[in-house]
């Protein structure tokens, strides 16, 4: 039997137990261990067992995973949102559709301190959204703006899965970061043009906020330094290599902490709701992690990842055409997996086959960062996508007389937005690759 | 990613269930706690090394061996307030029931698996305590990680199967 | 009967160990077996562990062979560790034959668990630094370098430099920044890391003297795997296993360091020999080290002095 069938029987295995419910870690455990059972015998895999855990949770790069989501918690509970908000609001507000672009730019300031997409729509939608709403917006345009720039928590650096994402492939965690960051910036203006189209289009969805004082908004973006102070010293210090990642986001770690204490956000059962949300969080990445660990070692004892790639390289197809097979399939998991178990499950499937094919004459490396970036971007659209999109729920059990068909509608030009940056990052790779020459 | 919203629910839970939340809290605090004392070594050991040329010896190693300890302990909390992400768009039309029934079968693999790993931890800890292999520059023995391994891998299988009495009784959701 | 075994190691397909040491190998074994004997080699950890549980791997049958460096299961082979003492090795070859005699004849017992087939060290470890030249023995002073095991650790640290501790693909970075002055590291690997782009100094220590410092890789088999073979295969193997093809192994390890060395030479990274004169200062300075080592073998049981001197002699039996 080939490895690709030996792949294409136990992917079915797994599929089979993610319909039915399973945990989506434990799916890939069950149907990975059965797959090495069945290639190797019981002794191995019992063997691998003693130490599967241990070797996959102490891996160095990979203990930025809690860090970061300990920081994004002491961020979430010290405040800073509220200061960015503000800093928006003060600057862009008396614009038409201003104070949504505010929440947007807010949101892809807090992502900068903030690994994670769901925390920056919650913590952006308790500060804007009532706002918003007093201000006479509509609960489509208000909601679909939020969940929208919620996704910049992850498409601006730091980002948990571009982690994940650098393990997988053996790729610099600090170079992702940098590639990340324009492509991230696009995003949020891409955003913002959407509201402000919206705006023009039907006024009555979006009016205009109040004009501030050129005092008022100096103070409002002075109040933001602590996340200007952050974000320079966690991707500066990783980029300018004086710290390794690790050491960039506990450095991240201890002054997010240091914030929410000074904030008083760390009062009462604060401190405890940050290690909680932590340790949630980090048993759901690692779980996955653990599961795509087993399911890895039996593709690689199949050798079904490199029978594929050499099958499909050898279908001699279009690049361009391999790229957007790629990127169709990420937007159909999308709307069904979560972001990381989709990077998680497909990337050892996916890379060998971007580096076996050429695209636009790229070395490896800039190879590997730009399909990162791209898969990145593609991945993070199912956040946003019905009918399981993360996001859109944490918007309206934030608010509940937002139906969430509402919130899906409004989501529509935003999503023409993301698919439109995808192309241009996919035909223009330099604008990924822009910040890796300084 | 269903990840980094908690907050406090007033969850009722039997006389089992009380002490389970309340161990697997435990974990989750012991974790949050070494994350602490992690990110704090590592701010020392950068300021050692560049202002006094004196970084921390190992600092590599107890990154290692620390946040490896902190993620097991993360686990039995999450499954906990069921955390573990699923797929449910096959099934959300169907009835609770059976949207229960499969959710009993799917903690109690998940309890297995759990427990399976407890099992083969502690096999690895016994070889790894008879080879004595430890790490390179401080010499810490490979094995002192295992311990709370085992016991994280044990109160997720623990946990696992409370949920699984859960589903069946149907006391939650 | 065909058999292929899985060859499991921590190294990327490009580096040496992989290119010119096991698949080399691998293409012996397929050859003198009439392909009935075939190897299937994983890179770069892929059935999964990490490098220090590899040699549990090939003990417990997760791989057939493994690859490892001996260094990182730290504490499960104390007597090999000798060959990392400072000065002790004359060349790869030589010492690779002499670390085979010396587990065969002092440290058999550390290996019982597994079917070992080669031991073998790398070609002399070299000082590449950024910005100072080192020449003599205070250059290190205050400088803050990459050490890759716990022996070359505490040698820096004797000789007035201060060890960093980090993960190999942080040292590029590291070094682009200043975060730290250099590396200590055999050519084979230099270019790899991009040492010929960081760095403009290497300092490289007199070959006729013996190397600053050396690590030694150990080639381990599953036992009840290679019980299973049938008698012909067994027989090519054992052909392909030993002191002689130690020695070959630390031949090829030597021979991968010209070209990288050549590369350093192209980029502009200017190589100066440290001479004999110097070494011997150098080499007083690490001697407390090897007392060091002595007095650990002496508390867990063994006659430390003898396993030195018989480690020494071994070396230059096989140095011609
Ligand atoms: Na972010
Ligand atoms: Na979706």
């Amino acid at each position: 039997m080939s490895g690709i069938e030996y792949g294409l029987i136990i992917g079915g295995l797994m599929i089979l137990l993610l319909a039915l419910r399973v945990h989506i870690g434990g799916a890939m455990l069950i149907a990975g261990s059965i797959g090495y059972y069945w290639f190797s015998g019981a002794d191995p895999v019992l063997s691998y067992f003693k130490h599967a855990a241990y070797a996959r949770f102490s891996v160095y790069d990979l203990s930025v995973v809690p860090l970061f989501l300990l920081m994004g918690q002491f961020a979430t509970h010290g405040g800073l949102s509220k200061a960015l908000f503000k800093a928006g609001n003060a600057m862009i507000g008396h614009w038409r559709g201003g104070m949504a672009m505010a929440g947007v730019s807010a949101c892809a300031g807090f992502g900068a301190i903030c690994g994670s997409s769901l925390a920056t729509a919650a913590t952006m939608a308790q500060v804007a959204l009532p706002e918003l709403r007093s201000h006479g917006y509509s609960p489509r345009l208000a909601g679909a703006a939020l969940a929208a720039g919620g996704t910049l928590g992850i498409l601006i650096p730091p980002s948990v899965p571009l982690v994940i994402y650098a393990i997988l492939t053996e790729q610099s965690i600090g170079k992702l970061f940098m590639a990340a960051f324009v492509p991230g910036i696009i995003a949020a203006l891409g955003y913002m043009a959407v509201i402000s189209i919206i705006a023009r289009l039907s006024p009555g969805d979006a009016p205009a906020g109040d004009r501030f004082s050129w005092g008022q908004r100096l103070q409002a973006i002075i109040d933001t330094w602590p996340v200007i102070l952050i974000f320079a010293v966690v991707i500066i210090g990783i980029y300018g290599g004086w710290f390794t990642p690790t050491e960039a986001a506990s450095v991240g770690t201890v002054a997010t902490a240091f914030v929410a204490w000074n904030s008083g956000g760390l009062k009462g059962r604060g401190f405890l709701e940050c290690v909680y949300g932590a340790a949630k969080a980090t048993g759901m990445i690692f779980l996955i992690l653990l599961g795509a660990d087993v399911l890895n070692v039996f593709l690689a004892l199949t050798q079904m990842p490199a029978e594929l790639a050499r099958w499909v390289v050898g279908l001699n197809l279009p690049p361009l055409m391999i790229i957007f097979t790629i990127i169709a399939i990420y937007l159909f998991l999308g709307c069904i997996m979560d972001s990381l178990s989709m990077l998680m499950l497909t990337i050892p499937i996916f890379f060998p086959i971007i580096v076996g094919t050429d695209f636009w004459g790229m070395e490896l490396e800039p190879k590997a960062i730009w399909f990162g970036i791209v898969a990145l971007m593609t991945v993070e659209i199912g956040l946003i996508t019905p009918p399981v999109g993360m996001n859109v729920y944490i918007i309206s059990s934030m608010a509940k007389d937002i139906p969430m068909k509402e919130v899906f509608k409004g989501i529509v030009p935003f999503l023409c937005s993301d698919l439109a940056r995808i192309v241009l990052l996919v035909f223009f790779p330099g604008i990924t690759l822009i910040a890796l020459n300084f | 990613m269903a990840d980094a919203i908690y907050t406090e629910t007033d969850t009722q839970y039997g006389p089992i269930g009380r002490v389970l939340d309340a161990l697997s809290k435990a974990f989750a605090i012991a974790a949050g706690i070494v994350l602490t004392v992690l990110a704090i070594l590592s701010l020392v050991s950068i300021i050692g090394r560049s202002a006094f040329a004196m970084p921390v010896m190992g600092d590599y190693e107890l990154v290692q061996i620390m946040s490896a300890v902190a993620v097991a302990m993360s686990l039995p909390f999450c499954q906990m307030v069921r955390g573990h992400v699923i797929v449910d768009f096959f099934t959300h039309n169907c009835p609770p029931k059976i949207n229960r029934f499969m959710d009993l079968i799917a903690n109690l693999l998940l309890c297995l698996g759990a427990f399976l790993f407890a099992w083969r931890n502690a096999v690895g800890l016994m070889e790894l305590r008879k080879s004595g292999d430890a790490s390179m520059l401080l010499d810490i023995p490979t094995w002192v990680g295992y311990v709370p391994f085992i016991l994280s891998f044990a109160l997720l299988g623990c946990t696992a199967l409370y949920s699984a009495w859960e589903d069946f009784t149907g006391e939650r959701k | 009967q065909e058999v292929t075994l899985k060859v499991h190691h921590f190294l990327g397909p490009q580096a040496p160990q992989h290119a010119a040491v096991l698949a080399p190998w691998c293409d012996k074994l397929a050859k003198e077996s009439n392909d009935k004997l075939k190897c299937q080699i994983f890179p770069a950890m892929q059935l999964g562990g990490t490098p220090p549980q590899l040699y549990d791997q090939a003990r417990d049958g997760i791989a057939d062979v493994i690859l490892v460096l001996a260094g990182y299961a730290a504490n499960r082979f104390p007597r090999m560790e000798v060959f990392e003492l400072p000065f002790m090795m004359t060349n790869a070859e030589a010492t690779s034959r002499a670390a085979w005699d010396y587990q065969e004849t002092l440290a058999k017992d550390e290996f019982a668990e597994t079917k070992l087939l080669a031991t073998f060290v790398h070609g002399p470890g070299n000082i590449y630094t950024t910005k100072k030249k080192i020449e003599k023995l205070d250059d290190f002073k205050g400088l803050k370098l990459r050490a890759p095991t716990r022996q070359t650790n505490k040698l820096l640290a004797m000789m007035g430099a201060s060890p960093v501790g980090m993960p190999v693909p942080a040292v590029p970075e590291a070094i682009s920044k200043g975060v730290i002055d250099g590396a200590v590291i055999p050519y084979e690997v230099a270019p790899a890391i991009k040492m010929n782009e960081l760095v403009k100094h290497t300092a490289e220590t007199d070959r006729s003297y013996n190397a600053l410092y050396t690590a030694v890789f150990l080639v381990a088999m599953n036992k009840a795997k290679y019980d299973s073979l049938p008698a012909d295969l067994k027989k090519v193997l054992d052909a392909n296993s030993g002191g002689e093809v130690s020695g070959m192994f630390g031949k090829a390890m030597l021979a991968a360091d010209a070209p990288a060395k050549e590369k350093m030479l192209a980029s502009g990274v200017e190589i100066n020999v440290i001479p004999a004169a110097e070494l011997d200062k150098w080499k007083k300075a690490s001697d407390a080290l090897d007392d060091a080592w002595v007095k650990d073998m002496d508390a867990k049981g063994f006659d430390g002095k003898k396993l030195l001197q018989s480690a020494q002699d071994l070396t230059k039996k096989y140095t011609k």
